[in-house]
């Protein structure tokens, strides 16, 4: 039977493009060993992340967002599990104050960004099942 | 009785109406008169951004001696560039002539170049193009959301208010302020949304 090590790890996908939020799960969904949730509402996605937290390995969202902004949302992701790893990433000049004053972004990444470099800086963050097995 | 109740738990359509077409709306936004301040709330990001580059792209042929005053938030400036472009509108040549303006919102609501308060800055940096260019027309899309991000909904409210009992907008000016509907309700309880909608009552238009 399987061990819940062995279960997928969760990655949520935030951001409220639509189109961009699927084009981003699509290609986070190659990497073995995750579950990709995409969520265009941010507090859809911190509910989901509260009752399931244990499942988590990342959270990657969208800066400007309606209703809750990305920071203010992986401020509440690490708060609920600082284990798990939280990527923010923009299309808009993000000023350093913004790292400084919450320091809860692991890693801040630029849009547009190809999806091979998204899926690779996502895969150098995350322990998958598959991960540890190979270790 | 305003168009929208944005605080309604139907969401941003009128109760129990059709959705609202995308000309229909576009022709209601440019019926609006020069001197009007409107409330422009949407769900949809898509829809707001095809609708104001249809509207900016008409402004500007319809009146080539305006001044087109555009503030995303949620939108970047370079995309914005590129949905005019895409229209068939020379961006660069417009920009360079001062008949576009194209400046993120956070930029300036966070300049310090102005001594008002943050709510007020949008308003001053406005003034200045219209001190500049005294008889043109000045027309105005901005992305109002940046304030609930700034925690600014407490200071929006009683700017809102102040705008409301001056009864003094400015006779050149066409202005319609872009709020998302999410925002708005997270930024303002009910009675607040009330009191916001009586200050622009008759003059919401949901998307």
């Amino acid at each position: 039977m399987d061990g819940p090590e062995n279960f997928p790890v969760f990655v949520s996908v935030v951001d409220d493009e639509e189109d961009l939020v699927y084009l981003f799960r699509d290609a986070l969904s190659q990497i073995p060993g995750v579950s990709v949730l995409a969520f265009t509402d941010p507090k859809l996605a911190l509910a989901h992340f509260e009752t399931n937290h244990e499942k988590y390995g990342l959270v990657l969202s969208d800066y400007r967002m309606p209703a809750m902004t990305g920071v203010d949302l992986l401020k509440k992701v690490k708060e609920i599990n600082p284990e798990v790893k939280r990527i923010l990433i923009s299309a808009f000049d993000v000023g350093d104050e913004i790292f400084s004053s919450c320091n809860c972004v692991d890693v801040f990444l630029q849009k547009p960004i190809s999806m091979t470099d998204l899926a690779s800086n996502v895969r150098s963050h995350i322990e998958t099942p598959t991960v540890k097995e190979a270790t | 009785m305003g168009y929208v109740n944005f605080h309604d738990s139907m969401g941003p359509y009128p109760a129990g109406g059709e959705l609202p077409r995308h000309d229909e709306i576009l022709q209601r936004i440019l019926g609006v008169p020069v001197g009007h301040h409107y409330f422009i709330t949407y769900s949809d990001r898509k829809k707001v951004r095809r609708i104001y580059t249809v509207y900016i792209k008409k402004q500007i042929e319809e009146h080539p001696d305006s001044i087109v005053l555009v503030f995303p938030y949620y939108d970047n400036t370079n995309a914005v560039r590129e949905e005019l472009t895409s229209e068939g509108l020379n961006t660069v040549e417009l920009e360079m002539s001062g008949a576009l303006v194209i400046v993120d919102i956070t930029k300036i609501v966070k300049s310090q170049y102005f001594q008002v308060p943050e709510v007020e800055r949008l308003s001053e940096f406005i003034k200045q193009v219209e001190d500049k260019n005294k008889n043109k027309t000045v027309f105005v899309v901005a992305d109002m959301s940046v304030f609930h991000h700034l925690k600014k909904s407490k200071e929006l409210l009683e700017y809102e208010k102040k705008l409301h009992q001056d009864l003094a907008e400015p006779e050149n000016r066409k202005e319609l302020c872009l709020y998302h509907v999410r925002d708005l309700k997270a930024m303002f309880s009910e009675t607040e949304a009330a009191e916001l909608e009586s200050y622009r009552e008759g003059k919401i238009i949901a998307i």
